[in-house]
């Protein structure tokens, strides 16, 4: 009896080794909620990329542009990119984001700002256990992306949607030529 | 999958204090055995305290097993589990109501009239449940607008969900007063198919218990029962070459 209740103190001593675990983390790879992709191009050369010029990317209704890049503390140079393409978050509630891009947004003589207008639908989909669920865009079949004209000095010159379908970030939504 | 070869290792230690005993039975007893057959009844302690102390949980478990030959046991667990899981992403209430039936081999040599256990055994596993989506998080690996949190609160019903696996089980028993039995086991749970909701997943199966990325699953139940004896055999000795010669 003596050996047996061993046993049993053995057996219950295992289990509690295995009793405790870590939570799972969503993993960086899996495609959780895309954000709209937009890359720049030459008016006059259609098929070569542009490189912008210190753009701030800002959405109608927030109080600080997007920051691209994020180690950088100095400032307002997070704000500002050169980049060629952009990668623009999406409100998840809504149907409608505005974006307010400027050109030049670290020279206020020469800073130019263009709106743009995306409308969509937005469908909600099971990811994991960890991930939760995720958010995809499709753009409206007429109107997808807007440009009001506020000025006669536009900086963008065309826009074309690439994809109506935002469901990963590994392509190019939207073509914009300036 | 740590969590799965954690658990095999704990299996494969409960299996090798299991040898050792088995080795040190003893081979010169003669005094003729009657050994008790009937049927046990008894719950799931855990399952029921838990109902008592977590607020997310209500349970309960049915145990029962028949002595159907000196070593074999058929044994069957019936329950029903309403759980709500609250994890960073999502929350949910699983309910459902569950059946296993399988054997046990005992594989402890008992002293003169003990009846105590080292079993180990398989059952069949059959869980019938639905799930409620209470809430859930829209991931988001860029947040940016400061009005969205993500959260979205629902009321999703997932109903006529079952699924069915195998389990394998090592588990001991003994017999603290008469007739009284203390048991414990812990089991290794396999998977074999279940009838996923649509848009969301089983991440909990009554019976089951929690689903991880891959078939393998684990569990386990401390019981008490009542043996209810039904009827007696006499176990004959085996008799030794060296005491027929005696008795010539």
């Amino acid at each position: 009896m003596k050996k047996f209740l061993n046993i049993i103190v053995a057996v219950v001593i295992a289990f509690s080794f295995s009793a405790c675990e870590k939570d799972d983390i969503c993993a960086s790879t899996t495609q959780t909620t895309p954000r709209l992709v937009i890359s720049f191009f030459d008016r006059d050369n259609p098929d070569v990329e542009k490189s912008l010029s210190r753009l701030s990317a800002k959405a109608v209704g927030e109080a600080e542009p997007i920051v691209f890049f994020p180690d950088n503390l100095i400032g307002n140079e997070r704000f500002q990119t050169s980049a060629n393409t952009i990668s623009l978050p999406l409100r998840l509630t809504g149907t409608e984001t505005v974006y307010e891009l400027t050109q030049n947004s670290d020279n206020a003589t020469i800073a130019n700002t263009d709106t743009i207008t995306i409308n969509y639908t937005t469908n909600q989909i099971y990811v994991s256990r960890a991930c939760g669920y995720k958010t995809n865009f499709r753009l409206n079949g007429e109107n997808p992306v807007t440009r009001p004209i506020n000025d006669t000095n536009e900086w963008i010159n065309n826009l074309i949607v690439e994809t109506t379908n935002i469901e990963t970030e590994n392509e190019t939504h939207v073509k914009i030529y300036f | 999958m740590k969590h799965t070869l954690r658990f095999i290792f704990n299996l494969a230690l409960v299996l090798v204090s299991l040898t050792a005993t088995a080795q040190e039975k003893k081979k010169d007893t003669i005094i003729p055995r009657t050994e008790r057959y009937g049927l046990r009844v008894g719950a799931d302690l855990y399952k029921i305290a838990r109902s008592i102390y977590d607020d997310d949980y209500k349970g309960f478990e049915i145990t029962g097993d028949y002595r159907y030959s000196k070593r074999i046991y058929i044994a069957a667990e019936i329950g029903n589990e309403n759980k709500t899981t609250d994890e960073p992403q999502l929350n949910f209430t699983t309910k459902g109501t569950y059946f296993k039936l399988g054997a046990d081999y005992n594989m402890y040599e008992n002293w003169l009239d003990m009846e105590n256990m080292i079993t180990i055994g398989a059952r069949y596993g059959f869980s019938s449940f639905s799930q409620e989506l209470n809430s859930y998080k829209i991931y988001n690996a860029n947040p940016y607008f400061s009005d969205e949190s993500g959260l979205v609160k629902t009321s999703k019903e997932f109903n006529g969900l079952s699924a069915h696996w195998l389990e394998i089980v090592a588990g001991v028993k003994a017999e603290i007063f008469n007739n009284v039995f203390l048991g414990f086991s812990l089991r290794l749970n396999y998977l074999l198919t279940d009838k996923q909701p649509e848009d969301f997943e089983n991440l909990y199966i009554p019976g089951y218990n929690r689903t991880y990325d891959g078939k393998f699953g684990v569990g386990f139940n401390y019981t008490i029962s009542y043996f209810i004896p039904l009827y007696k055999k006499q176990n004959q000795p085996k008799v030794e070459e060296d005491t027929k010669a005696v008795k010539k």
